[in-house]
């Protein structure tokens, strides 16, 4: 009975956590460029099991425990790789990617990082930089983009920044249009390694096995939406309180035959 | 526990409320002269990591994925958007317009510069060109009260016929300033701008060089805030509210359950 009352407890506790990711997913319901975590939760080994997986614990299974099961836990968080909606902007410096990929950016202090959140702009010296400041925008070979530089060196003035769906980069201006020869840096990763990049917050990622998009397609004046499905988060978390409710009823109904056990039987009536 | 979805949603209904009040910053200026939209953008906060992907596990593979819950949603930056705003023909002859990145260079009361986009500027009682608020502009140009005729070229030279005169005179040149990023600018009100670290160092010139952008004459800039977008933006925040308050009242029906389970 007690061990019941346990299983019931970590299906609440599972389901709590699964309204904490909703919130988030739900906060960042118009971040661009956010992709919202889904969990996943696999069956509890038996009690006795986890506590005893030497050699001889195939000898412990005739216990009743362990055809009870354990209960739930969760297993694991996984990014919805889903595309966004593109949103126009009409902003220069906006820009949005459409299919696997991400825009490589050199972060103050985690260095390397990606991000799908394309809304740039650039600093005082004319770098092409995130709108948090922490992180520069760089190109197909790691290096910083200067804008103003890019303008300067091909004789352009007052340029603008024309980005084509490849991520070439091309300035316009008074004196015409030239190709700088530049490409955005994209990156992908295979679906190994992209199921491993970890979160940092600020729509940025971070981990190992980055090579250059294949795939990848650059909006400019767009940007890519959060992948926050409103709908379906809503009925999840319908389905995530009575869930919940169910597991405190059936937590409740154990208390309750706990309690008529001790307080009732074997007593003499009277 | 639910606590932290709490803090969660409410970081979202917040972040969203300052949404709104931009989008309602916008809307009252959409009939401003040369005023500039605000965007406002969002992030995510911090993860906090149950488990990292990659980590060995007891049975000795590895975990291919990892396990991270993420706190919710704050206001990254709230911005201008320095697109060009569209062109009204006032006939007035104290307006201009710039079309391109150039901003108007207005010397405050002390004696600092500030830079705007609007144009309906005014005269003086001595006949110097000044802003709605009085403010000169700079390089200042004197207009003499007995001048008629006034036009404004497109590189900015004034000109005017003086009495007794049958060609038009230059009186004046308009000086204007651009920025390396714009966004970094600090608007004070009253259509001003002044300049920041952000923003870089104002580059000074004449109209029609470089992208300083051609002047005007006898035109407007108008608001560049698009009312359909702003209401679009307005429904999408709403409901975005409206759901996460639902995250709260969830959390609260849970916390609620538990509360409830020894009574």
């Amino acid at each position: 009975m007690l061990h019941g009352i346990g299983v019931s407890c970590t299906g609440a506790h599972v389901e709590m956590a699964r309204l904490e990711n909703l919130a988030n997913n739900l906060a960042n319901l118009r971040t661009p460029g956010f992709r919202q975590d889904l969990l996943s939760f696999m069956q509890r080994p038996p009690a006795s099991l986890a506590h005893d997986s030497g050699p001889d614990a195939q000898d412990h299974r005739h216990n009743l425990l362990d055809l009870q099961g354990g209960g739930v836990q969760l297993a694991q968080s996984r990014v919805d790789g889903r595309q966004g909606a593109l949103e126009t902007t009409g902003n220069e410096l906006d820009f949005a990617l459409e299919g696997r990929g991400y825009f490589m950016l050199e972060h103050a202090r985690h260095g390397r990082v990606y991000s799908r959140a394309g809304a740039f702009t650039q600093d005082k010296d004319g770098f092409l930089i995130s709108r948090d400041g922490q992180s520069f925008v760089l190109d197909h070979e790691g290096r910083r983009l200067n804008l103003r530089e890019l303008g300067r060196a091909l004789g352009v003035s007052g340029a603008r920044l024309e980005v084509s769906e490849d991520g070439s980069l091309a300035v316009s201006g008074n004196g015409g249009a030239a190709q700088t020869g530049r490409r955005l840096g994209l990156a992908e990763f295979s679906e190994q390694d992209e199921a491993r990049l970890s979160k940092l917050g600020h729509t940025l990622l971070m981990g190992q096995g980055a090579r250059p998009a294949q795939s990848v397609r650059v909006k400019q004046g767009a940007l890519e939406m959060s992948t926050s499905d409103a709908t379906l988060l809503m009925a999840e978390m319908v389905n995530v309180s009575r869930a919940y409710e169910a597991n405190m009823k059936l937590l409740k109904l154990q208390d309750q035959t706990l309690g008529e056990l001790i307080n009732n039987a074997g007593q003499q009536p009277a | 526990m639910a606590i932290r979805a709490l803090h969660t949603a409410s970081s979202g209904m917040s972040a969203l409320q300052t949404q709104v009040d931009v989008i309602a910053n916008n809307l009252a200026n959409v009939n401003t002269v040369g005023f500039k939209q605000d965007r406002a953008n969002f992030a995510d906060l911090l993860y906090q990591e149950v488990r990292r992907a990659g980590l060995r596990q007891p049975e000795g593979n590895t975990a291919p994925v990892g396990l991270s819950i993420g706190s919710g949603v704050k206001l990254d930056s709230i911005d201008k958007e320095f697109r060009q705003g569209g062109m009204r023909v006032t006939g007035n002859n104290f307006d201009m317009a710039i079309e391109g990145d150039g901003f108007f260079q207005i010397l405050m009361f002390n004696g600092q510069t500030a830079y705007t986009r609007s144009g309906n500027l005014f005269r003086d009682k001595d006949g110097n060109l000044v802003t709605a608020g009085g403010l000169k502009l700079q390089p200042n140009i004197t207009i003499p009260a007995e001048a008629t005729g006034i036009t404004v070229s497109e590189d900015g030279r004034i000109s005017a016929i003086m009495p007794g005169q049958s060609n038009a005179d230059e009186i004046g040149q308009i000086e204007l300033a651009r920025f390396v990023n714009p966004k970094g600018l600090q608007a004070i009100g009253d259509n001003l701008f002044l300049e920041t670290d952000a923003s870089g160092r104002a580059e000074t010139g004449s109209p029609t060089t470089s992208s300083f952008g051609r002047i005007r004459h006898q035109a407007l800039e108008e608001s560049n805030v698009e009312v359909v977008k702003e209401m679009v933006d307005l429904i999408s925040a709403q409901r975005a509210y409206e759901i996460n308050a639902n995250a709260i009242k969830s959390a609260d029906e849970m916390m609620r359950v538990a509360n409830n389970l020894r009574a």
